[in-house]
């Protein structure tokens, strides 16, 4: 069976290949942002004559902002969910439902093979900016808390596909679901951490913005990485995700029976 | 003069209509959509709010400056998304590969005027309400001194900034007639400008020239807000005004030798 979601992983990873130009233009706009964002850091710090600001100093920030770049460019890729939401809307769906595989599976292979890839262009991307700015950066990361960093990353991968796949079944029900995984993104492009830290945000925001599960998807990670968690604050972080991981999928899965019930398979 | 000018308008109101009815096909698609075109503006605002309760004072941009910075950001960009900026930098190079950039041509409208705004986006128009909120926010909580002048000028800027941004995307979108590239290259545009958003006076000499002068992504919000705030320099407005015409003859030139080179083939 491993074998036959292999395949589709290859299938996915020639498909994206097909594209390299795209995935480089991408990458090269993270790649503009995160320098430019980085620069307005360096310039805050220098003018305000501060060397910390809001428990962040200088190192810490950029650091922040890199790991931020790294994981944004690993899971926020646009379209998410949209291969999925074109196979149920244009009635692809029936094609995968008499094959030996589950779609379910198929789709989230084919969204592991594209963060994979993207995990490994936007680490090279990283690579140059943090070459870039090396003059004003201290890394210094524990062996430890980067292997932990990777692994939350994996768990959080799995989670934001489980998270887009449920909006998108609202498919099988309104037809499109462009609108609603757009709310999603919006979302995620502020409660992540992408912009600023959390910890930065007024204390009511910050508080409704801890409860969901976005934190996983930039600031959770890059805090582990950093060293700034505790053991405690880590073990406690991991359990959450594995929590918000088997909710949400046990959610997707009973959602999924439901919406194959009201599809009508005529495509859209 | 007058007729044409009303034809236009009479082409716009029916592109608008027609994207209005094909949006609201899925009608709770696009009220999520709308939501979501909201929900960003507001998101916009708490990061303002947060980054000027976090970072110490930044010379000459206060905290007022600041959210006029970011408000005229997001108006510029609003515009340019409603009319014109997804037709032009990932619609065109969509239609030019699968060949149907063919039925602009054969229609009886001018392929420019059809190309850029043939999608009018109706759930954008919404998102003008928050924006609405923010100027109040920004005048009510505020001591701002503006004239008659400085408010005018603003607007002129603020015009000058759409069409700069028409030019950039004319002359990149137009590159599609000779190059067979994906939404990435669009994407890349969005965050290069994207970036106007900061206030530039605070950056190092070196990438303040580059912001300035080279790619003057500052007219798009900085010059806009210094000029109602009042302290733009006259010279570096006419540089701004100067760079945008230009820049815009440059994308006609483009756009008219695409045309010619468009072999109508498909990929």
């Amino acid at each position: 069976m491993i074998r036959v979601y292999w395949a589709i992983a290859k299938m996915s990873f020639q498909e994206y290949f097909a594209y390299r130009g795209n995935l480089y233009f991408e990458l090269l706009g993270g790649l503009i942002t995160t320098a430019l964002s980085i620069t307005l850091w360096y310039a805050l710090f220098r003018i305000s004559g501060q060397t910390e600001i809001h428990g962040y100093s200088l190192d810490v920030m950029i650091a922040y902002l890199l790991g931020v770049a790294f994981v944004e460019g690993a899971l926020h890729i646009q379209n998410q969910g949209m291969k999925q939401m074109t196979d149920i809307h244009e009635g692809t769906l029936n094609n995968y439902l008499l094959r030996p595989f589950s779609p379910y599976l198929y789709w989230f292979t084919d969204d592991l093979a594209r963060k994979i890839l993207m995990c490994i262009l936007s680490g090279m991307t990283v690579v140059c900016v943090a070459a870039l700015f090396s003059l004003w950066i201290d890394f210094s990361f524990s062996v430890a808390s980067l292997l932990l960093f990777f692994l939350s990353l994996c768990f959080a991968a799995v989670l934001h596909f489980l998270l887009f796949s449920l909006v998108v079944l609202s498919t099988f029900w309104i037809g499109i679901s462009w609108g609603v995984t757009f709310v999603l993104r919006v979302a995620m492009g502020v409660a992540t951490g992408a912009l600023v830290p959390l910890s930065f945000f007024p204390d009511g925001i910050r508080e409704v913005i801890f409860a969901l599960p976005f934190k996983f998807f930039g600031y959770v990670p890059i805090q582990i990485a950093l060293g700034q968690f505790t053991t405690q604050q880590t073990v406690w972080a991991f359990g959450q995700l594995c929590l918000w991981i088997v909710g949400v999928a046990c959610v997707c899965r009973m959602v999924y029976r439901c919406g194959l019930k009201e599809y009508g398979a005529y495509g859209g | 003069m007058v007729g044409s000018l009303k034809r236009y308008a009479q082409l716009l109101y029916l592109f608008t209509k027609f994207d209005f009815y094909l949006e609201t096909a899925y009608g709770l698609n696009f009220l999520f959509a709308t939501c979501g075109k909201i929900f960003r503006v507001l998101l916009v605002m708490v990061f303002f709010k947060t980054l000027v309760l976090r970072v110490p004072g930044i010379p000459q941009w206060n905290e007022a400056q600041l959210y006029i910075l970011a408000a005229t950001f997001y108006i510029t960009d609003l515009i340019a998304s409603i009319l014109f900026h997804r037709n032009l930098l990932f619609h065109l190079p969509r239609i030019i590969r699968d060949g149907t950039f063919d039925r602009i041509l054969t229609k009886p409208i001018p392929q420019l005027f059809h190309a850029a705004f043939n999608k009018i986006d109706v759930g954008d128009f919404l998102a003008f309400v928050p924006f609405m909120y923010f100027w109040i926010y920004i005048v009510q909580h505020f001591v701002l001194s503006v004239t008659f002048g400085s408010v005018a000028l603003y607007v002129l800027l603020v015009v000058n900034a759409v069409v700069f941004i028409f030019a950039l995307v004319l002359l990149l979108g137009s590159t599609s007639f000779w190059l067979n590239r994906g939404d990435g290259f669009g994407r890349l545009v969005d965050h290069a400008t994207g970036a106007a958003r900061f206030p530039f006076d605070i950056f190092p000499e070196k990438l303040k020239f580059v912001v300035f002068y080279i790619l003057p992504v500052a007219v798009l919000a900085t010059l806009p807000t210094q000029a109602l705030l009042g302290f733009a320099q006259p010279l570096y407005i006419l540089y701004s005004v100067g760079f945008t015409l230009i820049l815009l003859a440059a994308a006609l030139v483009v756009w008219n030798r695409g045309l010619h080179a468009y072999q109508s083939a498909s990929s």
